[in-house]
């Protein structure tokens, strides 16, 4: 039987849910240091002294480590990033020094005791401060910054990190071609990933040269190559562990307590050392999901045809740029939304500002951009009085149109937007376009659609190996992390699959140890399946190819006339003629005791193909394999009288390719959905008039609570993308990109106001309520 | 983690618990009397309090007692708000007890710390401080117990003298048969800390509100009670009722100043239309 479309449950969950699975914190090894962080309590300022006297005095304080002790700047795109603040701090809760101590308490009590003196600078708190000409500069050395990966274009002597340029088409007959126009201007918060299990990291400094870490990340691989070039140490010598992870969204994807620890290792003669964030240093140290602001001008045909867009993001990257700088390229890639607009120009600035620094967030920076994009179509929608579902229909694109960065579409490249938005239209039961009242309660729905490809390296590579048991059954071991997407188990099915095997027969090797496990680029971009089972796949065939071979010579055929199924390799016109997993796996013995064959190992690889970097001057590129397209929805009831309001009804309707774990899917989308609500009605993180983020428990950080939640509908288009395992398109980020959107669409319908910033809190709406009255 | 090494110290009498407490003192070392320790182990983990020992009260016999006496209702400060809620022996303190953190800390969370905590809602304190004259409270230190009346044991924050504790409250019967409400408003979330908290009672046709998140500690206001109690509508009184709050309105993360007066001027409406049916 097939296992592809069957729901299978996720090879971890029994541990999982029985509380035996480990996290990267949970366990100790004897002798182990703890490492604790002093961190920043101002914003801007300049660090005139740290003072570690008395806490070197202290019970069980083995080192303490300052910015002055280490001369290195860090950073994936632009290296702009002491690890320990060096001179001055940029964001509240910037890491200042470490105390290395041989327990946890004595580790805080310490940290507790260094005194740090600061001078106060001016702090920046949004984008278009940053922007302005006499905004005080965050990065004075911005000239002379290391480039660790281009593309990056940052204008020294400004808080411009980065800027992204895109021209498509004639911005004049696109403006002259349009009847209607309209403008938004969009503010959205940074946000936290907000993962259950907090960041940590242990690191052990072998006196043969070996670095040991056990950490919390999404991107193990990436640890290994920085470690290596930060430090100077051969690649080969540092190994690096990932267990389970305990939710990501992103914010693992990112290096940083991994170079702390190794810090405080070295501090103590390579001991093992662990630094484990609580969780208002998760907040407040490690960086947070972008937030950004926003001006769009959209122009179209009275028929409501789009012809031109003019769009300008401004990236609140915060204190350092980490990956903004790619974000900011996948922002732009697909700034226009999944609509086919022939003239664009659109602008992309990664901005410093005093605010935690900003990595990726689960959409790469699409679930901000859909929300601008979103909003503005429900503006023209408004103003040229057309529903805003057939609005979409009517822009939707299509196989043959091309993206704004140039790629030409064909159906397995992009899925059927409009058939997601065919079957939108049956769930919603109402045109979003109306509204019902009673009384000063009023029901609306708002509507939105997302695309979304990859903007992954043209590089990005992953490989897979299988190897046997001497029973039969297959080990399985990839790249990936596990932290909840269910990988491990889709890549289980599709090597289920090929093998034509039970699922039970696959065993997938879930930790990931960079030594062993061959490489995958990073846990991210929802690219897994596609890269991982592409791996798979490979792996599998090269394996039935060794157990062909070796079948051939113990049934006497040709390779050509064997099949594999079931664990056994038979002649496919006659089936009983087999050989069972079992002889030959680990090589065939005659009965008089000679051998022939050895172990079977599959070896399966994959590399991205055809993909481009964006052109610094116009932008055009291939940023991805294949893009995922889908439609959204959010029914409320809103009190117009105070702004209350109940989210009664939230819907996907997705274009998943093929499904090949319906449940697995379901669960991914709807919690995706259960996020984008967080977003767009409670979450946002917060700062103070000084610069100090205020929101580090979840006393303050709003989060979705179990029983918050609506009634969800997800419905799935099957338009496979051929050259995806089995036609599965990437679907991990996707659920959440419109939701916020659809929300605050259908917020603004019901109270009539124009939601254009997020949280859309019930006082948001009853301010925006009161000033429309005025 | 908790950074710091403390004694912990279980009370099995009033008694045991002063005397404890005194000694831990006098050796130049610093108590604090442990009730739910909900507040205490959070702000412990952030070294935002510091003491050397806690001592248990929850566990002694008087401060556990739930039950009705005479005419009147006795409530243990050991006892824990999610135990008043399912006792439910005076319908309008459940209420105002069953909208605090969410239920995990409640079966944790005793009447006492409630009270006593640093948080300044203190919503368990509104069903009492409209029956201020007919509650009491036993407060329990090294010179022996005494009945205060909530009045005094009260304003905003629990008057106690060094070394006392809160050992029970007492409300007059008659505080269970009136018609009386609890409303809690929130930015957005059921759970979360509150805009305000609102408790009113109707007793012999006159209505009495408490207030609790509107201007920090909570508070009553006979100005606003005579307001609520002139003749006119309700959106009305209550429109006087909140011009009446003088002191600054709390302007914070979960809300702004501007918001909770609309919100609450809405919300007292709402209430009289409720309990004048």
């Amino acid at each position: 039987m097939s296992t592809i479309g069957q729901s299978v449950r996720r090879t971890e969950a029994p541990n999982k849910v029985t509380g035996r699975a480990k996290y990267n914190a949970d366990t100790h090894g004897p002798g182990t240091l703890w490492a604790h962080l002093v961190v920043s309590s101002e914003a801007h300022a300049k660090i005139l002294r740290i003072d570690r006297d008395k806490a070197m005095t202290m019970a069980g304080v083995k080192a303490i480590v300052t910015g002055d002790d280490v001369s290195l700047l860090c950073g994936e795109v632009l290296e702009d990033r002491p690890p320990l603040a060096k001179g001055k701090v940029r964001y509240y809760g910037e890491p200042i020094a470490l105390v290395v101590a041989t327990g946890e308490a004595e580790a805080m009590l310490a940290a507790l005791a260094i005194q740090v003196e600061y001078q106060k600078l001016p702090v920046v708190h949004t984008p278009l401060e940053a922007m302005r000409p006499d905004a005080p500069l965050i990065h004075e050395n911005l000239g002379h910054y290391a480039i660790a990966k281009p593309p990056i274009s940052p204008q020294p002597g400004t808080n411009i990190a980065d800027v992204v340029t895109l021209r498509k088409g004639d911005m004049n007959v696109g403006w002259k071609s349009s009847a209607v126009s309209i403008e938004g201007n969009f503010t959205l918060p940074s946000i936290d990933h907000a993962a259950m299990e907090t960041r940590s990291a242990k690191v052990e400094i072998l006196h043969d040269g070996r670095v040991i870490v056990h950490t919390t990340t999404q991107a193990p691989f990436e640890v290994q190559k920085l470690l290596s070039q930060y430090f100077g140490i051969t690649q080969g010598k540092v190994i690096v562990n990932a267990p389970l992870v305990g939710g990501a969204f992103g914010g693992k994807a990112t290096v940083q307590l991994e170079i702390l620890a190794y810090l405080a290792s070295r501090a103590v003669s390579g001991r093992l050392v662990q630094l484990v964030n609580s969780r208002e240093q998760d907040f407040k140290t490690s960086p947070v999901g972008t937030g950004l602001q926003a001006k769009i001008k959209l122009g179209a045909t009275r028929q409501g045809k789009l012809t031109v867009a003019e769009l300008t993001f401004w990236v609140d990257v915060g204190a350092y740029t980490d990956s903004s700088p790619r974000m900011a390229r996948a922002i732009t890639s697909d700034c226009t939304g999944p609509y086919r607009v022939d003239h664009v120009h659109c602008d992309t600035y990664c901005l410093y500002t005093n605010h935690t620094y900003a990595t990726a967030y689960r959409g790469f920076g699409h679930m901000p951009m859909t929300f601008c994009i979103e909003r503005a179509m429900d503006k023209l929608a408004d103003r040229l009085a057309i529903d805003p579902l057939q609005l979409r229909r009517l822009n939707a694109i299509q196989p043959g149109h091309t993206t704004p960065t140039g790629v030409t579409l064909n159906l397995s490249r992009l899925g059927n937007l409009n058939a997601c938005i065919d079957r939108m239209n049956d769930l919603v039961t109402k045109p979003p376009g109306q509204v019902t009242r009673v009384a000063h309660r009023v029901r609306a729905t708002g509507v939105s659609c997302f695309w979304k490809t990859s903007s992954s390296p043209p590089d990005a590579s992953s490989g897979a190996i299988i190897t046997f048991n001497q029973e039969g059954s297959m080990n399985l071991s990839t790249g990936t992390v596990e932290f909840g997407a269910g990988t491990k188990t889709t890549s289980a099915q599709i090597l289920a699959e090929r093998m034509d095997m039970s699922i039970e027969d696959i065993h997938v090797h879930t930790h990931i140890n960079t030594k062993v496990d061959p490489e995958h680029w990073k846990t991210v971009a929802s690219l897994s399946t596609f890269m991982v089972g592409r791996a798979v796949l490979d792996a599998a065939d090269d394996a039935i190819t060794q157990l062909k071979s070796l079948a051939a010579v113990v049934l006497r055929c040709a390779s050509a006339d064997l099949a594999v199924g079931q664990g056994r390799v038979f002649i496919k016109d006659d089936p009983t003629m087999n050989v069972a997993f079992k002889d030959i796996v680990h090589g065939y013995q005659y009965p008089e005791g000679n051998a022939i064959g050895g172990q079977v190992i599959g070896r399966g690889t994959y590399i991205v193909r055809h993909l481009s970097p964006l052109n610094p001057d116009d932008g055009q590129g291939r940023p991805g394999p294949a893009w995922t397209v889908g439609c959204q929805a959010v029914e409320v009831e809103l009190d117009t009288s105070d702004g209350t309001y109940e989210i009664l009804r939230a819907m996907t309707v997705v274009d998943i390719g093929r499904l090949i774990n319906p449940k697995g899917a379901l669960g991914m989308v709807m919690g995706g959905m259960c996020q984008g609500l967080g977003y767009g009605s409670r979450e946002a993180v917060r700062y103070d008039a000084l610069g100090r983020l205020v929101t580090d428990q979840f006393r303050t950080y709003r989060t979705m609570r179990l029983g918050e939640q609506p009634n969800y509908q997800v419905d799935f288009v099957e338009t496979p993308q051929i050259d995806a395992p089995y036609g599965a398109r990437a679907v991990g980020e996707h659920g959440v990109l419109a939701i916020p959107s659809a929300l605050a669409n259908a917020l603004a319908r019901a109270a009539g106001v124009e939601i254009d910033s997020l949280p859309a809190t019930p006082e948001a709406i009853w301010r925006l309520g009161t000033e429309v009255q005025a | 983690m908790i950074p710091f090494s403390f004694e912990y110290h279980q009370a099995d009498s009033l008694e045991e618990a002063a005397l404890v407490y005194q000694q831990i003192q006098a050796s130049g070392q610093r108590p604090i009397y442990y009730g739910g320790g909900t507040e205490i182990l959070t702000m412990a983990r952030l070294a935002q309090i510091h003491f050397d020992a806690v001592i248990d009260i929850k566990q002694i016999p008087q401060c556990q007692r739930l039950e009705r006496a005479d005419d009147a209702i006795v409530f243990g400060a050991g006892v824990s708000l999610d135990r008043i809620g399912q006792a439910n022996l005076w319908p309008l303190l459940s209420q105002a007890g069953a909208r605090v953190a969410d239920h995990s800390v409640r079966c944790k969370i005793t009447l006492g710390g409630n009270l006593a905590g640093t948080l300044p809602y203190r919503e368990a304190a509104l069903p009492f401080m409209l029956f201020s004259s007919d509650a009491h409270g036993l407060v329990f230190g090294l010179g022996g117990s005494r009945d205060v009346p909530f009045k005094e044991l009260f304003n905003g924050q629990l008057n106690l003298r060094p070394g006392e504790f809160l050992v029970e409250l007492r409300v007059a019967q008659f505080a269970a048969e009136v018609p009386a409400l609890s409303v809690k408003k929130t930015r957005l979330d059921w759970v979360d800390y509150p805009l305000f908290t609102v408790a009113m009672v109707r007793a012999n046709s006159e209505i009495r509100v408490a207030f609790s998140g509107v201007t920090g500690c909570p508070f009553t206001s006979d100005a606003i009670n005579r307001m609520l109690n002139a003749a006119g509508s309700g959106d009305d009184r209550a429109r006087s009722a909140v011009a009446q709050i003088s002191d600054p309105v709390v302007d914070d993360l979960h809300g702004s100043a501007k918001y909770r007066r609309f919100l609450l001027t809405r919300t007292l409406a709402d209430m009289l239309a409720k309990i004048e049916e």
